[in-house]
């Protein structure tokens, strides 16, 4: 694994730097004039950035806009503000053409890998399609020579078999696999331009368990060979520790918290990341009974009316009288408490030492004494 | 390889399923054809509908007598026309020919007409369609607006007004009823765009940096097409029994040794009392014909179904 690998090199060169990026959908009412009555706010601000090779994780729970960011920075999706680097280019200001041309570099993986692939086409349309719009890739122009049908159908069968799948696959048509076998057609797609970053948005969620470990494994082997740089969403806790180098936590289209996978899981500082933790089930009846939960009342607020000061603060079981629910709380890193991770709360150094409790004790769960 | 290792083998998780000896995967239409032919009610369908095209096509073999043969003149009197008879095994019509010859070569005038007026609705709305739900916008609210005022107008009506301008000719009848198709074929293939357009598999399509024409042209439409094929299939009964309408309002061909039901049914009327056949042997033949094309699209739609796959 590459954990660690930024603190041993120094900084690395940052592949992808996302600065300020928001996406606001208008609210749009009227029965014949359309009037813009306000937005939602589906991404509200997010700095983050991933060094070539890393992997970044985004965890939060659904409507928290990890989805709506993984589009807005491969422009699926238009930013309303912001910049997205990607290896020097501000992609949310490329024109259509040199965007287009861009593309090859920066590939998606999507959750449902049925509903992703074009039901009428057969692998091999699926795999080569990519080569015919932008053709062989200059190390692959060296192993398949020139351009044509030939070697594009050559590379997209080398492409199957590293992500294992038989070359009968070739003529066969999606609906025709399993939902996992399905998936590595979408990953093989996404990897056939040899791009440099991958965007998997929920790529094992639709999956069934058994699976999961094995495309998970399979984006991870992908890496080492390929070199790939990744941004995986996922609202599974578990999936993320286990690929990611850095986590982010989202709430309500910002970042609560961003710090190394297992900084993170060990001790988490952000209310919210203490929660979710909270929430993760242990294997052993004995100390699951004997664990501390925190509940967090009420639903996800509308990001179209997100709460005033900090978000979290209506959900909060560390609310405090002031501050919380007046001053919008900075994405910072806290040197004297944690170096190299950031959080996005207030009280996080009072929390973190005990001075701040849960304000609430009924959000607390006891350990079932029974 | 590292990446095939054995933790990790090509094809651990469920089996395919392929059917034994079958090489190739099976496409979508391979599969609604495979449907299709386990349905009943296609089997009847098809059978109806080649049954006519084939009765169509060989309608100078099939026919006992030459067409619009008034030779048996003497034998109609005002009050009764000659009913079976060996000679003539459904009798003759009021002007003194052969019904079953006549009935033979309706087939063709009505065969004609419903694939020629399908195909002008299906071009017409499939262009308007193609353009309202390919390019978006302004073009989309622009199309849809025409789109729905053709919609207004009753269809039949519309037919009448294009065939009264026209005159009556063969074509122009096929023309008007063509064009009472091209708002219901637009809106439907507009409809089914919209619908693929949100699909993923065209996000992916953006993301893998496929220009936008080829985006729409070779995976939204393809993807859009079935319920335009199905309404096609519909579409033609109701050809059919339209030109029957037209006729029987006076503005059918105005070539009176041109056989063609609709026609039939109109000079039946005066004779309704006394020989009732008239009217309905040419109205057994159209409601067959349209019961064939309807049971026949139906199918077609159950097979093409995504939400019926089994």
């Amino acid at each position: 694994m590459t954990e660690g690998a930024d603190k041993v090199a120094g900084e690395p060169a940052k592949l992808l730097e996302v600065t300020g990026l928001e996406v606001h959908f208008p609210i749009r009412r009227g029965v014949v004039i359309d009037r813009t009555v306000g937005h939602v706010r589906a991404v509200d601000g997010v700095d983050l950035s991933v060094g070539r090779g890393q992997t970044f994780g985004l965890v939060g729970e659904s409507g928290c806009g990890k989805s709506t960011l993984g589009r807005a920075i491969l422009r699926l999706e238009q930013p309303t503000a912001g910049r997205v680097v990607f290896d020097g280019q501000d992609v949310a200001s490329l024109k259509a053409e040199p965007l287009r041309r861009l593309r090859r570099r920066m590939q998606m993986v999507f959750q449902d890998p049925l509903s992703s692939l074009n039901p009428r086409q057969s692998v091999e349309s699926l795999l080569t399609e990519p080569l015919r719009v932008h053709g062989l890739s200059a190390e692959d122009l060296q192993t398949y020579g020139k351009d044509s049908a030939r070697a594009h159908a050559a590379k997209a069968a080398a492409m199957l078999e590293v992500v294992g799948l038989p070359g009968s696959s070739m003529s066969r048509y999606p609906h025709e696999f399993s939902g996992g076998q399905r998936q590595r057609v979408g990953i093989a797609r996404a990897i056939v331009l040899n791009p440099d970053l991958v965007i998997a948005d929920e790529p094992v969620s639709a999956l069934d368990v058994s699976v999961q470990a094995q495309v998970i494994n399979l984006l991870e082997d992908l890496q080492k060979l390929l070199g790939l740089t990744y941004l995986v969403i996922a609202h599974d806790l578990a999936v993320v520790r286990h690929i990611s180098d850095t986590v982010g936590v989202m709430y309500l289209g910002r970042l609560a918290e961003v710090a190394s996978s297992d900084d993170l899981y060990e001790r988490p500082l952000h209310p919210y990341t203490i929660a979710l933790m909270s929430a993760i089930p242990i294997p052993d009846p004995e100390i699951e009974d004997a664990r501390e939960r925190i509940l967090l009342p009420g639903d996800l607020p509308s990001p179209a009316n997100p709460p005033s000061g900090c978000r979290f603060h209506t959900r909060c079981p560390f609310r405090q009288p002031t501050r919380c629910h007046d001053e919008e709380p900075e994405l910072r890193e806290i040197p004297d408490l944690a170096a190299g991770r950031q959080v996005a709360c207030h009280w996080a150094s009072e929390i973190a030492s005990g001075a701040v409790g849960v304000a609430e004790p009924e959000l607390l769960v006891e350990p079932t004494s029974s | 390889m590292t990446i095939l290792d054995a933790e990790q083998g090509p094809i651990d998780e469920g089996l395919f399923d392929p059917p034994a000896g079958d090489e190739r995967g099976t496409s979508l239409w391979q599969g609604a054809f495979r449907r299709l032919r386990r349905n009943p009610s296609a089997i009847v369908g098809a059978v109806i509908v080649v049954a006519f095209v084939l009765v169509a096509i060989f309608a100078p073999v099939l026919a006992p007598y030459e067409p619009a043969g008034t030779q048996w003149i003497s034998q109609v009197t005002p009050s009764s026309v000659p009913g079976p008879s060996p000679g003539h095994l459904l009798g003759l019509d009021s002007f003194g020919s052969d019904m079953l010859t006549q009935l033979i070569y309706g087939a063709r005038q009505s065969l004609i007409i419903g694939v020629v007026s399908t195909t002008i609705g299906l071009l017409g709305g499939a262009v308007l369609g193609l353009i309202a739900g390919g390019l978006g916008g302004w073009w989309d609210t622009g199309v849809m607006r025409i789109v729905d005022i053709l919609l207004s107008i009753p269809s039949l009506l519309l037919a009448v007004s294009i065939a009264a301008v026209m005159g009556r000719n063969p074509f122009a009848i096929m023309i008007a009823i063509g064009a009472a198709q091209v708002p219901i074929f637009a809106r439907l293939l507009r409809g089914s765009m919209l619908g693929q357009r949100r699909q993923d598999y065209v996000l992916a399509a953006t993301s893998l940096g496929l220009r936008q024409r080829r985006i729409v042209m070779s995976h939204v439409l393809p993807n859009s097409l079935g319920p335009v094929i199905v309404q096609a299939t519909l579409v033609l009964a109701t050809a059919i029994i339209e030109v029957a309408a037209l006729s029987y309002l006076g503005l059918g061909s105005a070539d009176p040794a041109i056989a063609e039901w609709g026609r039939m049914l109109v000079k039946a009327q005066d004779r309704l009392q006394s020989d009732p056949r008239l009217a309905i042997l040419p109205g057994i033949c159209i409601a067959i014909t349209a019961l064939g094309f309807t049971l026949f699209g139906e199918a077609l739609r159950e097979a093409l179904d995504p939400k019926s796959r089994r």
